[in-house]
């Protein structure tokens, strides 16, 4: 009987070969010292003359493995230690396999991305609107809300069209073949109310009299933002922020209601 | 090797090691090369758990987490929005196949001994996660404000009433009313979506590290980190890319065909994934009635609902105690790594007592699902009482049958 | 003993159902499982449900131009005919004008299959039988006291409660006994799509959903193996 350094009680065997026992396990443990490695372990038994026995197997096995390492000694893993060399059906699998991941996640997206769409009810809202034109009176202007923004719808009078030729040199884009007042029936225009330079709610000014903004001012809009002008027409005059002519919206004439926006 | 390459990753590496992490805990990371389709549940739960953030952020754009809006808004997302009802079934099946998963994972644990010494802290981040998973379930499963949510979430709340003293107070104070109403489900939606959410993906990625730091184990129990090459890598290993993740993608298909069968065909899985009262909005005056908890919750209702009795001389109600019981069952799992005694992982290699602890645990846990979703009655209650003690023993004896009984020895390689 | 375990888990899985079976004075409701692809049928049950239950009953979720797309409907005749009232438009929900909540307590019926089951509603309709201990003279096996009238007795003619409990047909309606189930399941299919009109493309395209990700499973299991030789 010999104690270690933690104050277990060893058998002594052989050089660097004991037997001791643990607080808590009923079994015999052993210890091993193989070039210096210390090996402990549980040996499962309660015999003594078994666990000697254990022992012996267990450092010849020790041995063995040990000396084998020694042997390989570029030793790897041993998936890496016999590759498989099939480079074409590889690859071909690769591919498949990547097209099918693609295809996956284009398939995942798709759903997700149409999500953003307008859905039924913001269609429902966006649906297109009446708009009953016998009682604006020729020179007055009505808003009509459309997709949350404002629709300028203004009966031209026979002034006013006759004016909008005269201003064709000062606008950049006469356009002349949207016809003279920029829609499919004469009498009326109708025009987004967002200036198109950075969306201010242009003014309404159909006065025929010189302006602070404009001496020869024939009647038209005036952007406070940014000091754009447009004539009747929404056409946007030469030198000014606006880029482009005030939208026109879709829209339809059925007698004497006017319909904002497609019809479904 | 990386970092010296004249490419835009190698400029990247000189200032970032990305390459070098990626490989160290990534595509080289060494696991063991043999495992079985357990090990495969990991990997399907992260699935899992992107599907869930992902249709989650899609349905917090269209849904409205007010008492008036709720329900409405739930079927605006099944109706008019474009593939609304996509989301909102990938949502509810994913929910249910998270626990499937999580059920499937831990007892994977519990078989393999993947919470022993040294993967202690795996154990336990995974058990938070549970935790977790089944505060966030219940929270979601409040937000479409249909009946069985608000009565669901109305026997849960009165659960908390039920401790002793604090009880009234408590759950006042976690609706925020009197009773539970639409101030409450703001507050659940901001936990559901925000809080929980961030918890476990924190918690996800320490129960990651915690693993790479220990090893991943393997269905023998043999420890890979004992023979290694000369690169310090175990000769039982092999790298994670592209043994595992190959190894995964199968695994996810399978996983996709059961789930998108679902998702088309059986969204509402009988009334298991989404219940038919579900369909009414929340009525404070009506009780649906059945009230059955999702099929998840279902063994640990049971618990709650097998204790009919209290304890009178504490001044403990039969409510509070189920309560109790019902926390222990699951603060119970948190302890596993210290109740086994084994010297051996795997199931495989313990001895009798230990296959039968499973066994009895595993069937006690599905007769208790069962009969969760069943209306009590008096044979159901003692079935239910009976296998609430077959639930517990096998951990409160664990200590005692795995010091005793007889082990195999387990093999040095895999 | 492993497998065993797994097998049992699979089984139980499987073996049940949620809730118990709940019929009102019936121990089982008669079996029906509504079908959304049948066009004809919707579009029958689409006339049922304008005939007799639009006047109390609102749709207050569906809209009409959804109706119209998933029905194939040609849209004058949802205008002209359908709506009738000149400010409904074809992008409204079918309410008719009512309120939210009916004055008379009519509920609103968009969910109502999926709160009650298919089975449930089927059964439900066809088993009124006159009662003149109930204000609206009418009584229902499934809904005992159920406060609604029996609006189909024009097509199902009268019925009554025989002593032993069972229905009999007191008087002809101008349906036979098939005409009429066969009438009813038209309207609970109708109602069974109302109550989720994506159904009928969630049904249509999951298959090759599935067809894909097995597919998906077949490639990628022959990549897998590929590599997991060198496991060996
Ligand atoms: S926005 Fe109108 S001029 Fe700038």
């Amino acid at each position: 009987m010999s104690k270690n350094k933690q104050g277990k009680k060893h058998i002594h065997i052989l050089d660097g070969m004991s037997l001791y026992k643990r607080d808590k396990s009923p079994f015999y443990w052993g210890y091993l010292n193989v070039g210096g490695e210390i090996y402990k372990k549980s040996l499962k038994t309660r015999d003594k003359r078994e666990a000697e026995k254990f022992l012996f197997e267990w450092k010849s096995k020790l041995l063995l493995d040990k000396s084998l390492n020694k042997l390989n000694g570029n030793l790897e893993m041993d998936v890496l230690k016999n590759p498989v060399v099939n480079n074409t059906r590889r690859k071909a699998l690769m591919i498949t396999s990547s097209l099918m991941g693609a295809v996956t996640v284009a398939g995942f997206a798709v759903p997700f991305l149409s999500a953003w769409n307008p859905s039924e009810r913001a269609k429902a809202l966006g649906a297109s609107v009446k708009f009953d034109l016998s009682k604006l009176e020729p020179g007055a202007m009505a808003v009509v809300e459309w997709r949350r923004t404002p629709i300028f719808v203004v009966h031209q009078t026979p002034k006013a069209l006759e004016n909008l030729p005269k201003l064709n040199n000062r606008v950049t884009d006469p356009v002349l073949s949207e016809g003279v007042a920029r829609s499919t029936n004469e009498k009326f225009t109708v025009l987004k109310g967002v200036c198109t330079h950075l969306s201010c709610a242009p003014k309404y000014h159909p006065e025929i009299e010189p302006k602070a903004w404009d001496e020869q001012w024939l009647g038209g809009f005036f952007c406070p933002c940014h000091g754009s002008k447009f004539d009747l027409a929404g056409r946007v005059y030469k030198g000014v922020p606006a880029p482009t002519n005030l939208e026109v919206p879709p829209h339809t004439f059925e007698g004497d209601t006017l319909i904002i926006g497609e019809l479904t | 090797m990386a970092s010296e390459k004249n490419t835009i990753m190698g400029w990247v590496d000189r200032r970032l090691p990305v390459t070098e992490n990626l490989e160290r805990h990534l595509t080289k990371h060494p696991v063991p090369k043999k495992v079985n389709f357990f090990y495969l549940f990991g990997a399907l739960l992260m699935v899992v758990f992107m599907i869930q953030v992902v249709t989650g952020i899609w349905l917090m754009m269209f849904y409205t987490n007010t008492e008036e809006g709720a329900f409405a808004s739930v079927e605006y997302i099944m109706r008019d929005v474009e593939y609304g009802w996509l989301m909102r079934y990938m949502h509810s099946t994913g929910a249910s196949a998270f626990f499937f998963l999580m059920y499937f994972h831990m007892f994977r644990g519990l078989l393999y001994g993947s919470y022993q010494k040294p993967k202690e802290l795996v154990w336990l981040f995974g058990c938070f996660l549970l935790f977790l998973l089944m505060a966030e379930g219940f929270l979601g499963y409040v937000l479409p404000w249909g009946q069985m949510s608000y009565w669901a979430a109305n026997v849960i709340l009165s659960l908390f009433g039920a401790i002793p003293f604090i009880g009234p107070d408590l759950q006042v104070w976690i609706q925020g009313d009197f009773v539970l109403s639409g101030i409450t489900l703001s507050r659940f939606f901001a936990l559901h979506v925000v809080v929980v959410p961030l918890l476990m993906i924190a918690l996800v990625v320490f129960h990651i590290f915690a693993l790479h730091e220990v090893g991943a184990g393997n269905p023998e129990g043999v420890d890979i980190e004992k023979y290694r090459d000369k690169k310090g890598m175990p000769l039982d290993g092999a790298p994670f890319h592209p043994y595992k993740t190959f190894g995964a993608l199968p695994a996810i298909g399978i996983f996709f065909i059961v789930f998108f069968a679902i998702v088309f065909f059986a969204p509402t899985g009988g009334g298991y994934f989404i219940e038919k009262p579900n369909f009414e909005e929340a009525n404070f005056l009506k009780t649906p009635e059945h009230i059955a908890p999702v099929w998840y919750y279902a063994p640990f209702y049971s618990i709650l609902r097998a204790v009919t009795f209290g304890i009178p001389f504490l001044g403990i109600t039969s409510k509070f105690l189920g309560f109790i019981i019902f926390a222990a069952s699951i603060a119970i799992l948190f302890v596993v790594p210290w109740l086994d005694r084994s010297n051996v992982q795997s199931i495989r290699y313990k001895g009798m007592y230990s296959k039968i602890a499973m066994i009895l645990f595993a069937a006690s846990f599905i007769t208790l699902g069962y009969l969760g979703t069943k209306p009590v009655n008096e044979l159901r209650t003692i079935i239910a009482q009976i296998c609430t003690v077959f639930y517990f023993a096998p951990f409160i004896l664990m200590p005692i049958y795995t010091k005793y009984e007889k082990t195999l020895e387990v093999p040095d390689r895999l | 003993m492993k497998k065993l375990l797994l097998i049992l888990l699979i089984l139980s899985s499987y073996g049940f159902s949620a809730g118990e079976n709940n019929c009102g004075s019936l121990e089982k409701c008669d079996a029906f499982s509504s079908n959304v692809h049948d066009l004809y049928s919707l579009q029958r049950g689409l006339g049922i449900y304008m005939n007799y239950c639009a006047s109390c009953h609102t749709l207050k979720l569906l809209r009409w131009n959804r109706l119209q797309k998933d029905l194939v409907i040609p849209e004058n005749i949802i205008t002209e005919e359908l709506i009738r009232t000149p400010d409904t438009k074809i992008a409204d929900h079918m309410t008719f004008g009512m309120p939210d909540v009916s004055p008379i307590g009519a509920p609103d019926l968009t969910l109502r299959t999926r709160v009650r089951g298919d089975e449930w509603i089927y059964t439900y309709l066809r088993t009124f039988y006159e009662d003149p201990s109930q204000t609206s003279g009418s009584n229902n096996l499934v809904y005992v006291g159920t406060a609604m009238p029996n609006v189909l007795a024009g097509l199902q003619g009268n019925q009554a409660l025989d002593t032993g409990g069972t229905l009999v047909s007191i008087s002809e309606g101008s349906m036979t006994a098939e005409e009429f189930d066969d009438s009813m399941k038209d309207l609970v299919n109708f109602l069974a799509y109302a109550a989720e009109p994506a159904r009928i493309t969630r049904e249509k395209n999951g298959v090759f959903v599935i067809l894909f990700f097995i597919v998906f499973t077949a490639v990628m299991n022959l990549l897998y193996r590929e590599y997991a030789k060198e496991l060996k």
